[in-house]
């Protein structure tokens, strides 16, 4: 049987990885993210986002090498966004090491780039990343381009919208829950992962494992988390354990180390 | 020394990953352009991202589709497919108008006509061994591998089998025929177990 999976999403700002706190990137958690992708393969991660949030374009050779030299060891998909905007960052990325892209903005202001990039790669490698915030009378709305810019979108419409584009996963994020430690933003991932056919990973918000239960609850099949999992020693593994005694289907290595190798 | 590996880049494959993988494993690789690459290794992966049509028409154009048959006749050279690189070791598939390499005694089928499931078939998956095999060599039954695929493999000759996992519906995860093996899911990128089938491969 298929089983949940557990995404260790690592936020690159200029280099470094940073917390993220309703998309304020200040607080430098490592200077390397090579070692926190070690970590996270030693700890059974099922799968690793890696998203540059920085504020300038120009960090897109950084963060190309930074992909390049993770890939190196990270034996689970590799997932790469941010500052996707030509067909031929996307396959720089790809042929260094990304095994999926996660693309944001461009689905807003060139479509028709997101077409090109999903026939090229295929569905099964984009995935879609959806920020939702509340507009000014309190109604559920997509925000692009790192949560700067409100787009008159709902966010199960902005999904479905996404899926005709050509995207074959949804990464779901909610700004006002992002580092709140509350837990995800559940009514609208909820009507998210109704809206569409293909996977959902909720993502935003994790301070306790339970809250990450709470995503599997509403059928997500995929949970992410990133800055409780650079806090806790063994965080990735702690987290699979918690969701298989609580009744989820998750991968287990069993008694597997690096000896059997 | 180390053992050599040729991987194939034909421009539908994950190559990159491959590579690591095989560094992980104290394997040395070769990547392998043109026909006559393919004769500098005895071990070759033949991996594969994409479009079953794309992926045979892109060997064909590279002339390579004739060397990769010439290469499997010699029984000392062992090729081993990934995902989309399995699937067009076989006869043929409902998802192109191609013929296969015809290499395993297989077709392919689409997933949607079997399941209610969502397609593509992503995530991990559990393998159940149903052969013993040098490939499998420590891999314990039940493990779970990373899949990502629309289609899926199913021979009418069991000994074909070395390892089934369902999804909706049974299909074969991992294949052998003499001297070439195909595994659906992408070893480069489950984990331990993965790399333990890669280091079964690159030592053969």
């Amino acid at each position: 049987m298929i089983k949940k999976r557990v995404i260790a999403v690592i936020i690159i700002r200029d280099g470094r990885v940073v917390q993220s706190v309703q998309f304020k990137h200040t607080n430098v958690i490592h200077y390397d993210a090579y070692h926190a992708v070690e970590a996270f393969n030693r700890w059974s991660v099922d799968e690793i986002v890696v998203l540059n949030v920085s504020k300038d374009q120009s960090s897109q050779n950084q963060f190309l090498e930074i992909v390049s030299h993770i890939s190196e060891t990270c034996f689970v998909p590799l997932a790469a966004g941010g500052w996707i905007d030509t067909e031929e960052y996307a396959t720089a990325l790809v042929t260094n090491g990304a095994d999926k892209l996660v693309v944001n903005t461009i689905a807003h202001t060139q479509p028709e780039l997101l077409i090109k990039i999903s026939e090229r790669f295929g569905a099964q490698c984009l995935i879609g990343s959806i920020d939702v915030q509340k507009n000014a009378e309190g109604i559920a709305r997509v925000s692009v381009d790192r949560a700067t810019h409100l787009i008159d979108y709902s966010p199960e419409d902005w999904a479905k919208n996404m899926v005709n584009l050509g995207v074959g996963e949804i990464l779901f994020n909610s700004v006002a829950y992002d580092g709140n430690r509350k837990g995800y933003d559940i009514e609208n991932l909820k009507k998210v992962i109704e809206a569409v056919r293909v996977p959902v990973i909720a993502f935003g918000g994790v301070f306790s494992w339970e809250h990450m239960a709470e995503g599997l609850r509403v059928d997500a099949d995929a949970v992410a988390a990133a800055n409780i999992f650079h806090y806790k020693e063994q965080a990735t593994k702690q987290a699979k354990y918690y969701l298989a005694v609580n009744g989820f289907n998750i991968r287990s290595e069993g008694q597997s180390n690096y000896a059997i190798l | 020394m180390s053992q050599l590996v040729g991987v194939l880049d034909y421009g539908c494959g994950n190559v990159r990953s491959v590579t690591n993988a095989i560094k992980a494993v104290d394997g040395r690789h070769m990547i392998c352009r043109t026909p006559e690459d393919l004769f500098q290794v005895n071990k070759l992966i033949l991996p594969g991202v994409g479009a079953f049509d794309r992926a045979m028409s892109s060997l064909k154009e590279k002339n390579i589709l004739e060397s990769l048959q010439r290469y499997v006749q010699d029984r000392n050279n062992k090729l081993l497919g990934i995902c989309l690189g399995m699937q067009i070791l076989c006869h043929a598939s409902e998802e192109g108008h191609e013929k296969g390499l015809g290499i395993i005694d297989a077709e392919v089928y689409n997933l949607s006509n079997y399941t209610s499931l969502k397609v593509p078939h992503m995530g991990w998956n559990s393998v159940s061994l149903v052969r013993e095999d040098p490939l499998l060599e420590g891999v314990q039954d039940l493990s779970d591998f990373y899949f990502v695929h629309s289609y899926c493999v199913q021979s009418k000759d069991p000994k074909v089998n070395l390892g089934l996992s369902c999804y909706g519906v049974e299909f074969s995860s991992i294949i052998r025929q003499d001297n070439v093996w195909g595994a659906q899911f992408h070893l480069e990128k489950s984990q331990k177990m993965g790399l333990r089938l890669m280091k079964n491969f690159v030592h053969l």
